[in-house]
């Protein structure tokens, strides 16, 4: 069963008998679970637990067939849509979070150190301020490598919208950082 | 040529070379659009996001056996949901007459305050300890 297509293990998920179900299942885990758990790491603002249940949330939705999958499509993309989906409710209540707190995680006071001042700068640190799908393009771009194609698929827009969207993400990110820089050394 | 456009265009070129490697064309294309300074820093940045990749990412492990369980749990009693109401219903009728035998028990008289008192409290004890066995019996 490990040589089947991912297509063909969902399919055997969602219409096989239990043991086989399972097993497809499994592999499918095997495959997918810990790329789906980064992805959720850096949306859900690195909150390992609530990602890890997320992950695990959706193989068992999968394997209670809560999904249908339309075999048409790409299996990836689809779980990866999942994913984003499922962690929509949770990003509005931490946007809500994140407006009351005033982004005060990224506030430096003039006590800290140039070392902790340069590990709160990194760049992964801050890309949670990106609107949502310039996130998902940072993420699935540059820590799981997707090609742009690939992101395309799953954000179902041409390459390049998705083009546009690492543009105006990169550009962000450089003035958020710049303006940090400067408001921490002056 | 549209914002969007001139985006994709400058993206291509911010993933694939530093300003030093820009060609004349190509400066000349940026700095009408960016400038160097920005085109650097955006440069800089896309590194960064490329390069700060060592941070540790826990490791997901297994599908956690509790949420198995606990989605058995659900699977079967949603599977066996006729059964359980069945069985609810059963107990509630046999709790109605158990009730209704209660009922029937001869009090009322002024005289006789003595024994309305202890049948209260035998019918209260009865009632306590049946409400523990049922309760016990949905959590079990």
């Amino acid at each position: 069963m490990k040589e089947k297509s991912d297509n063909e293990l969902i399919l055997i998920v969602q219409k096989g008998n239990k043991l086989q179900s399972k097993n497809a299942l499994n592999i499918l885990y095997v495959r997918y679970s810990q790329v789906l758990f980064q992805f959720m790491f850096f949306i859900l603002n690195k909150d390992e637990d609530k990602a890890r249940d997320f992950v695990h949330d959706i193989f068992l939705q999968l394997f209670e067939k809560k999904y249908r999958f339309d075999s048409s499509k790409n299996f990836k993309s689809w779980l990866f849509t999942i994913a984003a989906n499922k962690s929509k409710n949770e990003l509005r209540r931490l946007s809500v979070i994140r407006k009351n707190e005033s982004n005060l995680n990224l506030e430096f006071s003039k006590t800290e150190t140039a070392f902790e001042f340069d590990k709160k700068i990194k760049v992964w640190n801050v890309v949670n301020q990106l609107e949502e799908k310039q996130r998902q393009a940072v993420i699935l771009r540059f820590r799981l490598n997707w090609t742009i194609k690939e992101i395309a698929t799953f954000q179902e827009c041409p390459e390049g919208t998705v083009k546009s969207r690492l543009f105006n993400a990169l550009k962000k990110l450089s003035s958020i950082l710049e303006k940090k820089s400067i408001e921490y050394f002056n | 040529m549209s914002n969007k456009e001139y985006n994709k265009e400058i993206y291509d070129l911010l993933e694939a070379k530093n300003w030093s490697q820009l060609s004349v064309q190509e400066k000349e294309y940026v700095k009408h659009v960016l400038g160097e300074n920005e085109y650097n820093n955006m440069h800089q940045t896309l590194l960064s996001l490329q390069n700060e990749t060592n941070e540790e990412i826990p490791e997901i492990g297994p599908l956690v056996i509790q949420k198995k369980r606990k989605a058995f749990i659900q699977q079967f009693f949603q599977l066996k949901m006729p059964v359980y109401q069945a069985a609810s219903i059963l107990l509630t009728v046999m709790l109605f007459s158990y009730f209704s035998d209660f009922s029937k028990q001869p009090t009322t008289s002024k005289n006789n305050a003595q024994f309305n008192i202890s049948a209260e409290y035998s019918k209260s004890m009865k009632e306590d300890s049946l409400a523990g066995i049922f309760i016990t019996g949905i959590y079990r």
